[in-house]
């Protein structure tokens, strides 16, 4: 198994290569995520010198205006084993212009795939992963980021999520939530990896050891409204045993989002945990 | 509409006569009983024993209806009276009930598909028998029903199902237009279908082209770790909106009787709640439990477990007893007759205007 990192979940604030390099190996990752092509001042000569992949972060096609293809360029100068987006936030979802904004996104991610990067489309909070596959469906080449806090928050479960698109799985991102009631529905509340309801011990196994497994610690906590009226309409991916998996995990862990210190070391242990596995017949995770 | 009972429901009604009963539910301010088995009325449809009941409600003002009892011919032998009826020959049995019924002007018949069974989880439910799946079950209630439907049509009854636990308001819906609902209609019980996990409301709006009888009845659902548990509750005490779905049922039939159905009180103080003790009643996270649901979608799911919150809420505000709380709580005949009438006065209070004019 291999681990990997954001930027903004290591130790210190990395400010160069070396650096990031240098916090990269004390926890064992063998990936780097950096938040954008942008971050580099340098060549990244020195990541790839300790053998760390860099997988660039591009942001969400909706939010960063500029010339895509560029970027994806400068990524490839870079080294960048791959890229990663995501299309745009809840709000475009619910806006009446996410069909349009979908339909723009898919085009220029043909665009984006051609450059020859792998370029990975996260499950972020605005998609779910049917609607993910719909892309993959249009764009060939496309790859998955698999997040499975994220497909909470489109009130699917975390593990019957994995099973339907881990065949198409670039990265595995490692974090944790529990999802409890509030008056509209339910809330997603952010834990340490391994204390929440996203059950680890089973989704690890469905991907192969070639997929990395990369610390990415949601700062957002996100409400999901399924009670005000209209929500189901926009909702047409969903399931009774998704939505009924997830209504289950309200009963495990607990309704508030822990402290970033003891999610941060939670995740670093987990790094280091798979770092130094050498038998890969040992649950990471308790099930 | 005209406000009566179940008839076996009401505290120690087992201990008094047919015609007694009547003058108990009278005193208590009820317009009409709704006897489960016409055999309750008389054990040997004895046609001067029905004669006599009929014209002592009658005589009192108030509703008489009845039932024929099990249609579903994987669980008939679990009332052989049925065939003994009919020495013999079950379809016989039937249409002595019928004809009996309609010799004394009784055209309503309740029916149902099955009764809860004495086990844990999805097993006390006859939907879930492992030989033989309840989509068989249904076919063969709907070809012994179309058996039933002339004899139930030459004498001017209808054969009305029940809301009951083991069954679907869709289910029932498509056996009512399957058989056809000039023979058939609905049994409106208004909380079983919590535990089918259907809303209420939205359940009254199915059936309600086809109700024809009722069970008036209140219920809460509960979470726990491996599914929901259902317990009964007095109308008003739960989780079911009488003021929404009485309208409903109006505006479809202003002349149906309504008939509450009232927790059991038998005369054994403290009897545990049945199910108080095992496995989750609605084991809804088990996949068997949801593909044993193919009419059950999302946006209903979605208006049920917010129903379920808010219920839960009030739990935990303290606004309303928990389930072990409830369960808990002392159980005697004073008790049970408090039941009756507070639910009694709920109803009166969640009719629509112009609902008791005539009655």
């Amino acid at each position: 198994m291999i681990g990997g990192v954001c930027l903004r979940d290591l130790p210190g604030e990395p400010t160069t290569s070396a650096e990031l390099a240098d916090a990269a190996r004390e926890l064992g990752a063998s990936v780097v995520h950096v938040p954008s092509p942008e971050w580099f001042t340098d060549d990244a000569s020195a990541l790839r010198e300790a053998g760390i992949e860099v997988a660039v972060g591009l942001g969400q096609l909706t939010a960063v205006r500029g010339d895509w293809i560029a970027r994806v360029e400068r990524a490839q100068q870079l080294g960048a084993g791959s890229v990663h987006l995501s299309v745009g936030t809840v709000e475009h979802r619910a806006s009446p212009e996410w069909p349009t904004i979908l339909k723009s996104a898919t085009g220029l991610l043909r665009e984006l795939v051609a450059v020859g990067v792998p370029v990975v489309l996260k499950t972020h909070e605005d998609m779910s992963t049917l609607e993910c596959l719909d892309v993959v469906d249009e764009v060939p080449g496309l790859r998955i980021g698999y997040s499975p806090v994220n497909v909470l928050v489109r009130m699917e479960d975390p593990l019957l999520a994995a099973e339907r698109v881990a065949p198409l799985v670039h990265t595995v991102f490692l974090d944790d939530a529990t999802v409890g009631w509030v008056p509209d529905g339910l809330h997603r509340w952010m834990r340490p990896v391994g204390s929440g309801s996203v059950p680890w011990a089973e989704l690890l196994p469905l991907f192969g050891p070639e997929v990395p497994v990369v610390l990415d610690l949601h700062r957002a906590e996100f409400d999901i409204p399924f009670r005000t009226a209209g929500f189901a309409d926009g909702e047409t991916h969903l399931s009774v045993a998704d939505v009924l998996a997830v209504v289950r995990s309200t009963h495990s862990g607990g309704n508030a989002t822990a402290p970033m210190t003891e999610r941060r070391e939670a995740g670093w242990a987990a790094l280091r945990a798979i770092h130094q596995r050498n038998d890969t017949e040992t649950p990471l995770f308790a099930g | 509409m005209r406000l009566g009972s179940d008839a076996l429901k009401l505290p120690l009604s087992g201990k008094f006569s047919p015609v007694e009963q009547f003058d108990r539910a009278h005193a208590e301010g009820l317009e009409g009983l709704f006897f489960r088995a016409l055999l309750h009325v008389s054990q040997t449809l004895d046609a001067g024993e029905l004669a006599e009941v009929k014209a002592h409600a009658d005589h009192l003002g108030m509703y008489v209806e009845a039932g024929l009892g099990r249609v579903n011919p994987f669980n008939v032998g679990e009332s052989p009276e049925l065939r003994a009826l009919g020495d013999g020959d079950t379809l016989l049995g039937y249409r002595r009930i019928i004809e009996a019924a309609a010799a004394i002007g009784v055209t309503e018949l309740w029916a149902e598909t099955a009764t809860i069974k004495p086990y844990g989880g999805r097993f006390a439910y006859d939907r879930f028998r492992t030989d033989v799946p309840w989509e068989e079950q249904l076919e063969a209630t709907i070809r012994l029903l179309r058996r039933i439907a002339p004899i139930a049509k030459a004498n001017g009854i209808h054969v009305n199902l029940e809301t009951h636990e083991e069954i679907t308001s869709f289910e029932l819906v498509r056996i009512v237009e399957a058989v056809g609902p000039d023979a058939v209609g609905i049994t409106y019980d208004t909380a079983n279908l919590l535990q089918r996990v259907e809303h209420p409301v939205w359940t009254a709006r199915r059936v309600a082209p086809y109700v024809r009888q009722t069970h008036i009845k209140d219920a809460a659902v509960f979470h726990v770790p491996d599914g929901m548990n259902f317990q009964m509750r007095p109308n008003g005490g739960g989780m079911v909106d009488l003021g929404e779905i009485l309208p409903i049922l109006f505006l479809a039939n202003p002349d149906l009787n309504l008939s509450l159905e009232v927790r059991d009180y038998s005369g054994i103080a403290g009897l545990p709640r049945r199910g108080g003790d095992r496995a989750a009643m609605m084991s809804l996270y088990e996949p068997t439990w949801q593909a044993g649901h193919p009419d059950l979608e999302v946006p209903e799911l979605f208006a049920f477990l917010g129903l379920a919150q808010d219920w839960a809420q009030r739990v935990e505000s303290g606004e309303v007893p928990g389930y072990d709380e409830y369960a808990a709580a002392p159980w005697g005949e004073e008790e049970a007759w408090d039941y009756v009438r507070s639910s009694r006065a709920h109803v009166l209070a969640s009719l629509p205007a112009g609902a008791r004019v005539n009655s």
